[in-house]
């Protein structure tokens, strides 16, 4: 299993609060209720005893059908990795924290211009994923732009799969592309037993706020319930724009849409493994825009962690977020501020977290390497402190006295390793050190460790005759030149 | 505009029961290990009021029952003026405030980028840029000025910062004979004896950890409790070097030397206006450099603000430090987690939080402006989410309905002002606008606003009167106005 850290030492809401939201919740659900593009979720609805207005496509769901549908879904889901070293196990107020996307655009690690992600991007992002040691996850994270709209979706996964061993989840564009995939895992696993045994990638559909389930994306999730892979239903209200301004409401309407996916899905599949989700935020008042590094998207993220450990369903959250154009100050406290309020709440999948820059629309190869760094110190303030008379050492402090000093102590060298989180991009240096080194600032030292890391790793990667099989059966698949 | 922070406190590293061992631990230290004083008078003091007094060791040792029937005299509050009385703050639980870094010996200079020894006039500067930060709520005298000699230093550094300055200013004093300079030059400006009512200035003095206390700074603690001034016993411990290297073992530590520091103080004077204070670090294992922004900082920070809060003591805290040596996204990171973390978890007065880079050797004007911003993230956090009927909006979520926008509705026009923080440095425009304005980064902004406040902002001045007396008795001050 992934390294697991426990969090929840920071909590948003009350209880009272927490009351408060459901019950406007349930409110919702039944009045105005939600709009339903889609006949086919709507006849689903219908049958378990929601009442739907064909006419206009809303379906008003009655607290009890929700109550029950939200209990059926599991409190503990298990997104293995194609390794075992890299399962994750989402429940209670276990974190992990890895990348997020899609986006188009990559700043170039050679030349640091901004240009269009290609498939090997997502070889490239993937490889460097499966290198990092405390991003624990792979949500793919670029669109191919140099393949055709129909091999997307197989390139994606293919090329995700094939560079890491960590759990690779994703979206897909098309319905043919889910199935493509969906067949390439089978190959993969050896069998749809096995797939579903240990299913080793998973899905991200969408609500679209406020209160709407749109036609494609519930297509996508009606073909994944029925085939029982684990998905998430993550709904991104904007307040101020698509979800009123204030946070609790912000909460509130997220609540309702991410339940209304979830609760479809259990409709569909009682017990298919579930991920309640947010990647709600905010937009800015004076722009117009929506932006992602701002501390109030952490608090709603918080919160709509609460109401999942409330409801005891795991949350597919976001964190980690800038919207710095580029690799400077704002995005470091951008983002340790937002991922570390996110993950101190004990949201269990926290995405987005890893190589995204200017309102998680841009990627960068030295943002992933800076950013393993944020994620380990978050985890390392997750874990938090441990009280036990060993790590209170009453007795060292007694041995060493007044004006003592304890570096020798046997104590000392029993906990160095454990206690202190070791930086792998951070310097701590002298400065006469670092400027021996050529004084060289972080980003400098990340473009280097990135190079470095895609010039060496390598990663589990198919055998042989699988890869060929893959290659054949997906003719689409671009490959990488020699 | 009175200041009057913000309620903090939902984020708790340490559980009720974890508190309670380490409070135990603290006062098991006082009793069986003590504390070292090396001055005769305080021993005497101590044997007095019946401490066990070792006079050979100069080994202090207290029977829990003494020491905090002794505690419990500390007022809970500190009121801190500034020459504007709007500038006034309460420093007491769950209230958050923010004081800048110091004391640097170094600064960025601000036009040419080079590191170069501080002077007098730097400190003059960042006094009058701090005077317009609405998140720094206390100036923290910032450097130690290259250009005057060290006999005169004190009242040099205390009266320049008052002089572009209209908050409550806290800072080390070098001497006895420099102490009672400022205390005179304090009177003459607030009023004269009016200094215990309402503290225009406050007193860094200090412990040596382990658990000592030297002759120097009794003489000062003595003398600013005689006059009524709010006196900070400040403590850096660092891990594996001054305490256990578990930071468990070093928060039982600390607490018992800041603790210690309340202690005295009340001995001296009971009522004696003194800060719980702790500054808990840190060092490198590897190269024993060290560290001031470790995320383990954070953590103990944040646990140590709920022992102030057990004790109900007012605290001076440590956040929002880096151990970059220049202004980049390590700085940021650091910086973000370092301030968020004891903000969240209650800390009072959160001390270092602004301009230094390179553990606390360099100021940064540039670094103090983005920390700033950074200070007000923490806070926005810190305030959470309000939930009641009014921000939970079912009413605003009905009328809009599924599909609509909540862009042009009342309930939006009523709260965006107050539910989002507005950053004036971090970048939230488009890609293309950004560039089209420069391609700045967080620093280059941050440099240009500097050079604007300096410039064009004017602080309240002195009445003339008050600076020909403080001519008059301090015939060789330098005065600086700006």
């Amino acid at each position: 299993m992934f390294k697991t850290v426990t969090g929840g030492s920071f909590k948003v809401l009350s209880k009272d609060d927490i009351q408060a939201i459901h019950r406007e919740t349930l409110n919702i659900m039944e009045d105005p209720g939600i709009r339903v593009h889609n006949k086919r979720a709507r006849e689903i609805f219908s049958e378990n005893g929601a009442t739907v207005d064909e006419e206009n496509g809303i379906v008003r769901i009655p607290r009890g059908l929700a109550e029950e549908a939200i209990a059926s879904a599991p409190s503990s889901v298990v997104l293995p990795g194609r390794e075992e070293k890299n399962d994750l196990l989402l429940e209670k107020t276990n974190t992990y924290l890895g990348t997020g996307g899609t986006v188009l655009n990559t700043l170039d690690l050679e030349t640091g211009e901004k240009r269009t992600t290609k498939a090997m991007d997502v070889a490239d992002y993937a490889k460097i994923t499966d290198f990092l040691d405390n991003i624990a996850f792979f949500v793919i994270n670029c669109y191919p732009n140099d393949v055709e709209t129909e091999d997307v979706d197989v390139n994606r996964f293919y090329h995700s799969l094939a560079n890491t061993s960590k759990h690779v989840m994703g979206g897909v564009y098309t319905m043919q592309g889910l199935k493509d995939v969906i067949s390439m895992a089978e190959d993969i696993a050896g069998g749809r037993k096995k797939l579903l045994e240990r299913p080793f990638l998973s899905f991200i559909t969408l609500m679209v706020s406020p209160l709407v389930m749109e036609k494609q994306y519930t297509d996508f999730l009606i073909e994944v319930a029925n085939y029982g892979l684990p998905i998430a239903t993550p709904s991104e209200p904007l307040a101020g724009a698509t979800a009123p301004v204030t946070l609790a409401g912000t909460i509130t309407i997220n609540n309702v849409e991410s339940l209304a996916g979830l609760i479809l899905v259990q409709l569909i599949n009682k017990g298919n493994p579930t991920l309640y989700g947010t990647t709600s935020s905010i937009m800015d008042p004076r722009s117009g825009i929506y932006v992602a590094g701002c501390i109030e998207s952490a608090l709603i993220n918080a919160g709509c962690a609460q109401m999942a450990q409330f409801y005891e369903i795991p949350i597919y959250a976001t964190g980690g977020m800038s919207d710095s154009k580029t690799v400077d100050c704002q995005a470091g406290y951008e983002k340790a501020a937002t991922a570390m309020t996110v993950a101190l709440s004990g949201a269990n999948f926290i995405h987005d977290a890893a190589g995204l820059l200017e309102f998680c629309t841009t990627l960068s190869y030295e943002q992933m390497v800076i950013d393993n760094d944020i994620l380990g110190i978050s985890l390392r303030a997750t874990r938090g402190v441990e009280v036990t008379p060993e790590t209170i050492a009453a007795d060292v402090i007694k041995s060493v006295g007044p004006g003592g000093h304890f570096l020798g102590e046997e104590h000392s060298v029993r906990h160095v390793r454990s206690e202190f989180y070791i930086p792998s991009i951070a310097d701590r240096n002298t400065r006469d050190r670092w400027e021996a080194m050529g004084s060289p600032d972080t980003h400098t030292r990340a473009r280097e460790k990135a190079k470095k890391i895609l010039k060496e790793h390598q990663p589990l990667g198919f055998p042989q005759d699988l890869n060929q099989k893959l290659l054949d059966k997906f003719t689409g698949i671009k490959q990488r030149r020699s | 505009m009175s200041i009057y922070g913000y309620s903090s406190g939902y984020y708790r590293p340490l559980s009720v029961k974890e508190v309670e061992k380490i409070h135990n631990t603290s006062l098991k230290i006082l009793e069986e290990v003590g504390f070292m004083v090396d001055n005769q008078f305080a021993l005497e003091l101590l044997d007095g009021i019946g401490c066990e007094v070792d006079y050979d060791r100069k080994i202090v040792r207290v029977d829990r029952n003494l020491f905090l029937k002794t505690i419990k005299k500390a007022p809970a509050r500190i009121g801190l003026c500034g020459r504007d009385e709007n500038n006034e703050v309460f420093i007491e639980a769950n209230k958050t405030f923010f004081s800048n870094g110091g004391t640097a010996v170094k600064v960025v200079d601000l036009d040419n980028g080079e590191r170069r020894d501080a002077v007098l006039m730097d400190l003059a500067q960042i006094s009058k840029i701090i005077d317009v930060l609405n998140n720094i709520h206390v100036v923290h005298l910032p450097v130690y000025p290259h250009d005057v000699s060290h006999e005169v230093v004190d009242m040099h550094r205390f009266f320049n910062a008052l002089n572009n300055n209209t908050k409550h200013i806290m800072g080390g004093v070098y001497t006895l004979e420099g102490a009672r300079n400022v205390i005179r030059i304090a009177n003459i400006i607030n009023g004269e004896g009016s200094l215990a009512e309402k503290p225009l200035v406050s007193f860094i003095t200090c412990l040596i950890s382990p658990l000592k206390i030297e002759h120097n700074y009794v003489r000062i603690m003595y003398e600013a409790a005689q006059a009524g001034i709010p006196v900070v016993t400040s403590v850096c411990s660092i891990a594996g070097l001054t305490t256990p290297i578990t930071l468990a073992g070093q928060i039982a530590q600390l607490n018992a030397e800041a603790l210690t520091g309340v202690f005295l103080l009340q001995v001296f004077k009971p009522g004696a206006p003194v800060f719980y204070s702790v500054v808990p670090t840190i060092a490198d294992m590897r190269s024993m450099q060290f560290l001031f922004g470790s995320v383990e900082s954070g953590l103990m920070n944040a646990a140590l603000a709920q022992l102030a809060t057990f004790y109900n003591l007012p605290m001076y805290s440590t956040g929002g430090v880096t151990d970059s040596k220049t202004s980049d996204i390590q700085a940021g990171f650091e910086k973000g987690m370092g301030s968020l973390m004891p903000s969240l978890a209650g800390a009072q007065l959160i001390h270092n939080s602004a301009g230094l880079l390179d553990g606390s050797m360099v100021f940064s004007l540039e670094e103090l402006i983005i920390d700033d911003e950074i200070n007000g993230m923490a806070l926005r956090a810190t305030r959470s989410i309000e939930v009641d009927e009014e921000t939970l909006a079912f009413e605003a979520i009905k009328e809009v309905g599924p599909g609509g926008n909540y862009v042009t509705h009342p309930h939006t026009f009523r709260h965006m002002r107050t539910e989002n923080f507005e950053p004036r440095v971090a970048e939230r425009g488009s890609y293309v606008s950004w560039l089209q304005k420069g391609g700045w980064t967080s620093t280059g902004k941050a440099n240009k606003l500097a050079k604007e406040i300096l410039e064009t902002h004017q602080p309240i001045p002195i009445e003339k009167e008050k600076l020909d007396k403080i001519s008059a008795e301090f015939p060789g001050l330098q005065q600086i106005k700006l």
